[in-house]
């Protein structure tokens, strides 16, 4: 097992229809999977920028910003030079435009295309903050919280602050008979910092590992969507908005996750 | 700082138009090789391009894997292949869960996601043999270690051309994290239709052979390839000394003119290293040959090290096409081949000869160029203004 420890400094969420803290409060009583097409404002982003955003990228933008500038009040949001932005789908919906367009015969728009790439957000986030630090943008399925978190533990060795963001857009229609979890439109951004404030443990998973469950999956098994569980960025957004009491748990990338804050 | 842990580069496996395994590849960076052969690729607006394909048949994939079955899928294992025994050496030594893979790409298999949705659009309906993880970028990572049967943590790295030098930096940062003991690192990118006619829409692909350097450059060709490494926290071999990243911050496809984000990104490697710029023996260039790349990376590296002060330096692109996510992990490969040699030969720039005049003079790598060389850097600078720098450093 190996323990690590560091300071939650700030978090900050975005959802459509959850866009205070107090709404993300009461939706931490019975959290469900936000869903819709609302956009973030990010009214302090030029708009030169923000009109080339997706859905994916406003709340990246957002998230980023909010969680820095809740951070230090009155740094306007000046996002440490060490992030790292995990995402499953990333720019889906943008790169399915592209290849609507490619099925048609019609020519691509460089500049979508330019911003199809995982990295898009990450890259409009270093433009928008004039931030030119370290940014990691990570994907590994429904593990991408995991990875991302221990990529920004992995930047805490060398950086005193990390910002992880995690953000989804509802991926296409036709991708949801394939997913084992909820489809949902969210970020979340967590601002990690050196320190005991919290501990969390890894332990190697003791169930029978995913990848050895593995079977090829015809979509009529799959349960219903509404069954299937929450995304673990969001069942992270919960614990943190209930305060952080006890333990906020997860399986991901064959590591039993416990974090839990000290001395409580 | 804490003291760094060992991070050897145990072992290099690799696929890509200049050969079809890691000696091929070797082979073909020696003097006088000729050029692989690239595929003429047909562009939606009519153009047909030099594409550096990889033309030898592929691995298949198992059948309990099928659902991330996928081309890049294919080239991971034909790369992997070929460190299969040094990753079970250390996986018998340390563990199956002390082995990690940690990837990067940026097409993963996007091209069996564009076949399926211009089937979905005739038909109604996605293929049946069509599953998303045949296209999500998290795949290359949890397919491979589904393959090896490695139970570390596995996940990708996407940041376009910086993707998988960027999965190197990191697969170094989980073995000083301690969450591991060996990772598969590198990454791969495989054809793909979106990719061919994103680049001709933002007007950078060459009609020709590319050219880095020339005062003729027109552009890149496009490739598609895979290289992996066996990384574990031990010293001695070669050793990946220093990794530097940054970002432009100023425009998403095109590179900071200036090149400020490359100079930022190899002063980070040299720091990291505790190297001094005299002390680099030779640079594997980003070098895409289009008229902005070439211009910003020679200036970046005249700032760096000093006018008549930059190591001998090449573009290896005119081998293997540009690779894309998988380009930082195949040309760190040809700068771990170059350091395994004992040969001291350089990898040579293909060009037409007639440098550039505008562009602030670098030492290019002519036919049969010597040197003794024990640590060498690799650049990717990608999308998003997204830069990495590696040094590695050979035995000593």
């Amino acid at each position: 097992m190996k323990c690590f420890s560091f300071d939650l400094l700030a978090w900050s969420a975005w959802a459509p229809g959850l866009e205070t803290r107090e709404a993300w409060s009461e939706w931490a009583l019975t959290p469900y999977s936000p869903t819709g097409a609302e956009r973030p404002s990010i009214a302090n982003v030029p708009a030169a920028l923000r009109r080339r955003c997706s859905q994916h990228d406003r709340m990246v933008l957002e998230v980023g910003t909010n969680c820095a500038a809740e951070a230090i009040p009155g740094s306007g949001g000046q996002v440490p030079p060490a992030v790292v932005l995990g995402s499953r789908h990333g720019e889906a919906q943008v790169t399915r435009v592209l290849l609507d367009l490619l099925a048609e015969g019609e020519p691509l728009s460089p500049m979508r295309f330019s911003l199809s790439v995982h990295n898009a957000s990450s890259g409009l986030l270093s433009i928008a903050t004039g931030n030119k630090g370290v940014f990691r943008s990570i994907s590994a399925s429904i593990d991408s919280l995991g990875a991302a978190w221990i990529e920004a533990l992995s930047l805490l060795v060398d950086h005193s602050s990390v910002l992880l963001i995690v953000a989804e857009e509802e991926p296409p229609a036709d991708h949801h008979p394939y997913l084992d979890e909820q489809t949902a439109a969210f970020a979340l951004a967590v601002l990690l910092g050196r320190g005991e404030g919290c501990q969390l443990e890894l332990a190697p998973e003791t169930a029978p590992l995913r990848s050895l469950l593995e079977v090829q999956s015809k979509s009529a098994e799959q349960p219903s969507l509404e069954s299937r569980p929450l995304p673990h960025a969001l069942q992270l957004a919960a614990w943190l908005a209930r305060g952080e009491i006890g333990e906020f748990e997860m399986s991901s990338l064959n590591l039993n996750w416990r974090l839990a804050k000290n001395g409580r | 700082m804490t003291a760094r842990r060992g991070a050897r580069l145990v072992s290099l496996g690799m696929v890509c138009a200049a050969g079809a395994d890691r000696d091929a590849v070797h082979e073909r960076l020696r003097a006088g090789s000729p050029l692989p052969e690239f595929t003429d690729s047909a562009l939606a607006s009519g153009r047909l391009v030099p594409y550096g394909m990889v033309t030898g048949s592929l691995p298949e994939i198992p059948a309990r894997l099928q659902k991330y079955s996928s081309r890049n899928a294919q080239l991971l294992v034909a790369a992997y292949q070929q460190i299969a025994q040094s990753v079970e050496e250390a996986a018998r030594e340390c563990g199956r869960e002390r082995v990690a893979v940690v990837l990067g790409s940026s097409t993963s298999g996007i091209e069996e996601g564009t076949k399926a949705v211009a089937h979905a659009r005739k038909t109604g309906a996605m293929p049946a043999g069509y599953h998303l993880c045949q296209q999500d970028l998290g795949s290359p990572a949890l397919f491979l270690a589904a393959f090896a049967d490695l139970h570390g943590v596995a996940y990708t790295i996407s940041s376009a051309c910086s993707s998988s030098a960027k999965a190197i930096a990191c697969a170094r940062g989980l073995i000083e994290l301690g969450l591991c003991d060996a990772v598969v690192c590198g990454g791969g990118d495989s054809y793909a239709t979106l990719t061919s006619n994103g680049f001709d829409a933002l007007g950078l692909v060459s009609d020709h052979r590319c050219n880095p350097s020339s005062i003729h450059r027109d552009g890149l060709n496009l490739g598609e390839g895979a290289a992996l490494f066996l990384m574990r926290a031990q010293n001695g071999g070669i050793q990946l000394r220093g990794v530097g990243e940054s970002c432009d911050a100023t425009h998403f496809s095109a590179p900071d003119p200036e090149g400020a984000g490359a100079v930022a990104c190899i002063q980070l490697a040299l720091a990291d290293a505790g190297l001094l710029p005299a002390e680099i023996d030779y640079i594997n260039l980003h070098g895409t040959a289009t008229r902005q790349n070439d211009a910003m990376e020679s200036r970046a590296l005249v700032e760096v090290f000093g006018e008549g002060r930059v190591p001998p330096a090449s573009s290896t692109k005119p081998l293997t096409g540009h690779t894309l996510g998988g380009a930082g992990a195949i040309e760190a490969g040809i700068c771990w081949l170059t350091l395994a040699t004992q040969e001291a030969r350089l990898p040579v720039h293909r060009y037409d000869g007639e440098i550039d005049p505008e562009l602030p003079s670098i030492p290019l790598v002519d036919e049969g160029q010597t040197a003794v060389v024990s640590t060498v850097m690799s650049n990717s600078f990608g999308f998003g203004g997204s830069n990495c720098a590696l040094i590695m450093e050979g035995a000593s």
